[in-house]
């Protein structure tokens, strides 16, 4: 009888076999490098749009609804930045852990704090975004709002590797907090300046750097260029003495080149 | 006494034991009480996420569904109007101007089991149905059912709508073996994502033929027999492969098969391939792209005399050239098929050639400029010419088209 107590409690003592990897679906790359940094190697990790793609134009390809429907995560930048492309991935997933709603689906617009929520919504301004403007990352301090917010997804998801996701993002945000002071005495010289842009996309880092965010070379969100608008940017750039130009990479340069 | 040494001794194991296995199914040491301190102080610095911030929807967008419209209106000069022969419910049918479309989309998750959709279509005298169907959103296994009034998912320009196309008119194939709204079916569908590297798509649709407009081949708009002997069974499989960074393949086989009216026991079976390749570079500030589409139809009608077989297909070669501006060309043809008493107004082979240049202001309106030029054997004029000029528009919320 002691004998069966002994194997019985023995048997609670044996250690549990190794976790398989979390399997985690980002849309925009920059969103994945903070997964990744979270994660560490208890994640792994595919973003749906590369780096040198706008966006807001990304190809719904069959192959991305493959890779949903094993995902264990969504991680997803919010405020209709995704939507064109993203609800026919979902849907053709079939994966009712990642769908609107479900725990799986991390939408990292809900972590942070949202500049330029339209007072009225209307397509005649062109491609407004109705939540507030999604290019929240450019902001550190938002950027460790979202870290914060995909650890504790992790931790929901994966709890037996909390400690692990807890050291990861310390490390994360003491890197990101330490390399943001060096940012901003970088840029201190540019503080006040007049900038201008080529999409409405840049007033968290204009709001962080102290720049000035002057125009766009948009006429309006959405809508390139055209020859009257940027002969009066220029006029407003003489007249301002600008002289940045600040620019995605996924955007064309001839505008601003010229 | 050796009793009692026995009892002492088996509780101080026990308690050894038992402290050791409550030790482990503790909770997992948390790291270092510094690493804990320090996320607190970087969440008070942040500052709590303050929900004020974002504009809350109100309750009865909530409750709504998703509402979106489609118009397109067009202004067309055919050449010889003795030689017009659309086969597409929204093509430019007459010289002048047509109002080609008048869509409404209402869709909406009901649940957490299922969705719903419902397209009607108006015209100046009438309101049609053109789907409206459920499906269900999270069954396990990578599978999906639907049921209502659907498209069918036969080849891939069947199933969508005329607004996504890169021509105003439906190709002739489409709508000389299923009819001028394409097929579709009353009736139930089961799909199947295959567990595989690649993405395959195994589909099936059962259902009743609702109409000449849908189901020319089958029972389109003849006098109905028992329900279940008319049904249409369509059957397809939907591959895709990415070769490469700035390529993709779609490969696609479909089939229908259903009872024709000709006699009892007769049937029509058609089978379909289709193709589409996509050219899409991923460097920086680009938005050039480039596809071709192609499909093929092979048509088999079963009579108490012999067994008419006819084919036709189309191919289109679509460029944009940028962001706004998206040139299309299509070569279409259908063959010729002696005494084809089933089809007496659309027999004869007929190739139709079409170029169309659009600029799209935003992804929600469309000007299009399209020229066809018509070789119809059995048409008063061989060849004939026309022009379409084509504003189409969406507003409200749409649903995402498909790939």
């Amino acid at each position: 009888m002691l004998f069966i107590l002994v194997a019985l409690l023995a048997l609670g003592l044996t250690p549990r076999a190794a976790e398989a990897k979390l399997d985690v679906v980002v849309t925009i790359p920059s969103l994945e490098t903070i997964v990744h940094a979270v994660g560490g190697e208890w994640v792994t990790t595919h973003a749906i749009a590369r780096p040198t793609q706008d966006p807001h134009f990304v190809d719904a390809k069959p192959s991305e609804m493959l890779r949903l429907a094993k995902a264990d995560l969504l991680v997803l930048s919010g405020l209709s930045l995704e939507q064109a492309w993203l609800t026919p991935l979902l849907q053709g997933s079939r994966n009712p852990k990642v769908q609107s709603g479900a725990p799986g689906y991390v939408d990292c617009s809900s972590f942070v704090k949202v500049l330029d929520v339209p007072v009225t919504i209307d397509r005649s301004q062109g491609d407004i975004h109705p939540g507030g403007d999604p290019h929240y990352l450019m902001h550190p301090r938002n950027a460790q709002r979202v870290a914060i917010g995909i650890y504790k997804a992790l931790v929901h998801a994966d709890p037996a590797h909390t400690s692990a996701y807890k050291a990861n993002l310390v490390r994360f945000l003491k890197a990101l907090r330490a390399k943001s002071s060096e940012w901003l005495a970088l840029f201190k010289p540019l503080a006040g300046k007049p900038l201008i842009s080529y999409h409405r996309s840049v007033k968290y880092l204009a709001r962080y750097l102290g720049l000035r965010m002057l125009v766009e070379l948009e006429p309006k969100p959405g809508i390139p260029p055209s020859p009257g608008h940027v002969l009066k940017v220029i006029e407003v750039a003489k007249a301002n003495h600008a002289t940045v130009i600040l620019h995605e990479t996924y955007y064309p340069t001839k505008t601003a080149t010229y | 006494m050796r009793t009692d040494r026995l009892i002492v001794a088996v509780l101080t194991l026990g308690l050894i034991v038992g402290s050791a296995t409550f030790a482990s199914a503790a909770p997992k040491p948390q790291g270092p009480p510094s690493d804990d301190a320090f996320l607190k102080k970087v969440e008070s610095d942040l500052g709590k996420k303050d929900p004020t911030l974002r504009k809350p929807k109100s309750m009865l967008s909530e409750l709504l569904p998703e509402i979106a419209v489609s118009v397109g209106v067009s202004a067309a000069y055919y050449r010889d109007t003795k030689s017009i022969y659309t086969t597409g419910a929204d093509d430019p049918s007459q010289n002048g101007f047509t109002l080609n479309y008048l869509e409404l989309t209402l869709y909406k998750n009901i649940d957490p089991y299922f969705r719903a959709s419902v397209v009607l279509n108006f015209g100046f005298e009438s309101i049609e149905t053109e789907e409206a169907y459920v499906e269900t959103l999270g069954v396990p296994g990578g599978l999906k059912f639907r049921a209502g009034f659907f498209k069918t998912g036969f080849g891939r320009i069947n199933a969508r709508h005329t607004h996504t196309w890169d021509f105003i008119d439906r190709p002739v194939v489409n709508g000389k073996f299923f009819g001028v709204e394409g097929h579709r079916l009353l009736g139930a569908e089961a799909s199947w994502l295959a567990p595989l590297p690649w993405y395959l798509l195994v589909g099936a649709s059962v259902g009743m033929p609702d109409g000449e407009e849908s189901n020319r081949s089958f029972f389109g708009g003849e006098k109905k027999l028992d329900k279940w002997k008319q049904v249409v069974v369509v059957a397809y499989v939907k591959q895709f492969f990415t070769l490469g960074p700035n390529w993709s393949l779609n490969l696609g086989f479909s089939g229908a098969f259903g009872p024709n009216p000709t006699a009892d026991g007769k049937h029509s079976f058609i089978y379909g391939g289709d193709l589409y390749i996509k050219y899409r570079p991923v460097t920086s500030g680009s938005y050039f792209q480039a596809s071709l589409l192609a499909e093929w139809m092979i048509r088999q009608r079963q009579t108490t005399m012999k067994t008419l077989t006819d084919s036709g297909g189309f191919v289109e070669l679509a460029l944009q050239l940028a962001k706004r501006w998206r040139v299309a060309l299509r070569a279409e043809h259908v063959d010729n098929l002696e005494n084809d008493y089933l089809d007496p107004d659309q027999h004869g082979a007929r190739q139709r050639y079409s170029v169309s240049l659009a600029f799209v202001p935003s992804e929600f309106s469309r000007i299009r400029l399209q020229g066809n030029l018509d070789h119809n054997r059995f048409a008063p004029s061989t060849l004939s010419g026309a022009i379409f000029a084509t504003l189409e528009v969406t507003f409200g919320s749409h649903p995402p088209h498909p790939y």
